[in-house]
């Protein structure tokens, strides 16, 4: 799911094209802020699927986008914070956007802390709803 | 009794402080960073990041009409400092390429960048300086470590345009909600740039001027023109008109297509009867088959309607295997077959194989 936190009162909804803008830095403001995207830690199952789903490309295909940014005086990739680092920097950083699992085991996001719907084909979706399109692969059954 | 007085004085200065407003609070100095990594810009925008990069490559190549040889083709060493809104890129270059189509060797240390912007929002920044000229997809980006050929396309290694700008540019995203669910972004670029042997651009005359307009789609479909108009010092003192059409698109199975055509409108010199065009164009096919591989196809074809030997007509078939086992480290072998017409020149072939590292 995706959340963010100061700044962003009146964003009520995000879609897949504006997240991919987000985080390849094409994009660097919305609703007039700064914006700050922030990434799981590489190789982690949220992030693949966020890749997945929001970037639609490879690993490797982003290592040569990032590195021609880099060359060109273009923008950085988003930084890298783990979960509960993700939450608590969004809660304290306006302008600050991030994915997480969702639920959060049983908790509440931190205070200061929104979740945005996506909007997809015109409809706006929360975590959990079909289609949404934000998932953890199915686990694969044990043979 | 000897403390009343001191008492009395510091009552007062309490009151004093209660009354009075507080003295703002000195502002921070801003922190200062360094690094090679593009995180140093990943801090807080007060923080004022500078970020040093390195790259280099070298080849060996050979054709057969020359031996072969091994060269250290380029050395960049990049600097690039950000604060708030505020960037300074310096980008300074050694290199010693081989020109194929002049049989000129240039070896040569400069300052291949080095410009000021000022981007307070996506839509429109400011840049003052050196840099790369916007027109086209091989242009603003033409670092070999980045492309997938030794070979520079036609447009690139004949120099019909000049790889800098120094001036002043103008630039900006825009986010234009074509279609539902369909990304779009509008890139647009307008400059102005000088010349004059003091800032290393000889070779124009006078002004230069240029746009460049793109759209891009859901990061899979891009179009884009371009136009620029010099003064060429160097050949023939003739104003030459230039305007570009250009497209990528991002196929299935890992296929990749782009294509770049320049027209390039030559008018009437002083004192000479004749105007000139020359037209060149190419067409590339990348084909990422494998997690380190890719193999890459260009045809590119051009020339113009005079005897001069530096445009003949030219065909082009360019064959590129390209080897990527770390994101650092980039190896390509490549092999082309050059035909001229309507020229003195002879076809030849040429082969070669390059390595590029970043470090």
């Amino acid at each position: 799911m995706i959340v963010v936190g100061a700044g962003f009162e009146g964003l009520e909804e995000i879609s897949i094209p504006v997240l991919r803008q987000l985080y390849l830095g094409r994009r660097t403001r919305l609703e007039g802020l700064r914006v700050r995207p922030l990434h799981l830690p590489a190789g982690s199952l949220a992030r693949n699927a966020f890749t997945r789903a929001v970037i639609g490309t490879t690993e490797r295909a982003m290592e040569r986008y990032w590195l021609r940014e880099a060359l060109s005086g273009g923008s950085p990739p988003p930084r890298e914070l783990a979960a509960d680092e993700a939450l608590a920097f969004v809660a304290r950083v306006p302008g600050a956007l991030a994915y997480v699992e969702w639920p959060l085991r049983g908790r509440e996001p931190p205070a200061g802390v929104r979740v945005v719907p996506v909007v997809v084909d015109g409809r706006v979706l929360r975590p959990g709803e079909p289609g949404y399109p934000l998932r953890l692969p199915a686990p694969r059954p044990s043979s | 009794m000897p403390y009343r007085p001191r008492a009395r004085a510091l009552a007062l200065g309490l009151l004093a402080s209660l009354a009075l407003p507080a003295a703002p609070a000195p502002a921070a100095a801003p922190r200062f960073v360094f690094g090679r990594s593009p995180s140093v810009f990943q801090n807080d925008p007060d923080v004022v990041a500078t970020r040093l990069g390195l790259w280099l490559d070298a080849s060996y190549v050979d054709n057969d009409r020359e031996s072969g040889s091994v060269d250290l083709n380029h050395v960049n060493l990049l600097v690039d400092t950000r604060w708030r809104s505020f960037q300074g890129f310096l980008e300074v270059e050694y290199e010693n390429e081989v020109d194929r189509y002049g049989a000129e060797e240039e070896e040569e240390f400069e300052i291949e960048q080095a410009y000021l912007r000022f981007g307070p929002r996506d839509g429109a920044s400011l840049r003052l300086g050196r840099f790369n000229t916007p027109a086209g997809i091989w242009m603003p980006v033409h670092w070999s470590i980045l492309m997938e050929t030794i070979e520079k396309p036609p447009h690139a290694a004949r120099e019909l345009l000049p790889e800098q700008q120094v001036g002043a540019e103008l630039a900006g995203r825009l986010f234009p909600g074509l279609l539902r669910e369909l990304a779009g972004q509008l890139d647009y670029a307008v400059y102005a740039g000088a010349s004059g042997d003091a800032i290393g651009q000889e070779d124009v005359e006078g002004f230069t001027v240029g746009a460049d307009l793109r759209l891009l789609l859901d990061e899979r479909w891009l179009l884009g023109t371009s136009v620029y108009r010099q003064k060429n010092d160097e050949v023939d003192d003739r104003s030459e008109l230039n305007l570009m059409l250009y497209g990528e698109a991002k196929l299935p199975a890992a296929l990749t297509f782009r294509t770049e055509y320049l027209h390039q409108r030559r008018e009437r010199p002083r004192g000479k009867p004749w105007d000139r065009t020359l037209d060149v164009v190419y067409g590339a096919l990348r084909w990422d088959f494998a997690r380190w591989f890719y193999a890459n196809y260009r045809v590119s074809f051009g020339g113009d309607d005079g005897p001069d030997e530096r445009t003949t007509d030219q065909l082009v078939n360019t064959f590129t295997l390209g080897i990527e086992p770390h994101p650092a480290v980039r190896l390509k072998l490549e092999y082309s077959l050059h035909e001229f017409s309507g020229g003195g020149r002879q076809d030849f072939d040429f082969w070669g194989t390059s390595v590029g590292v970043r470090f």
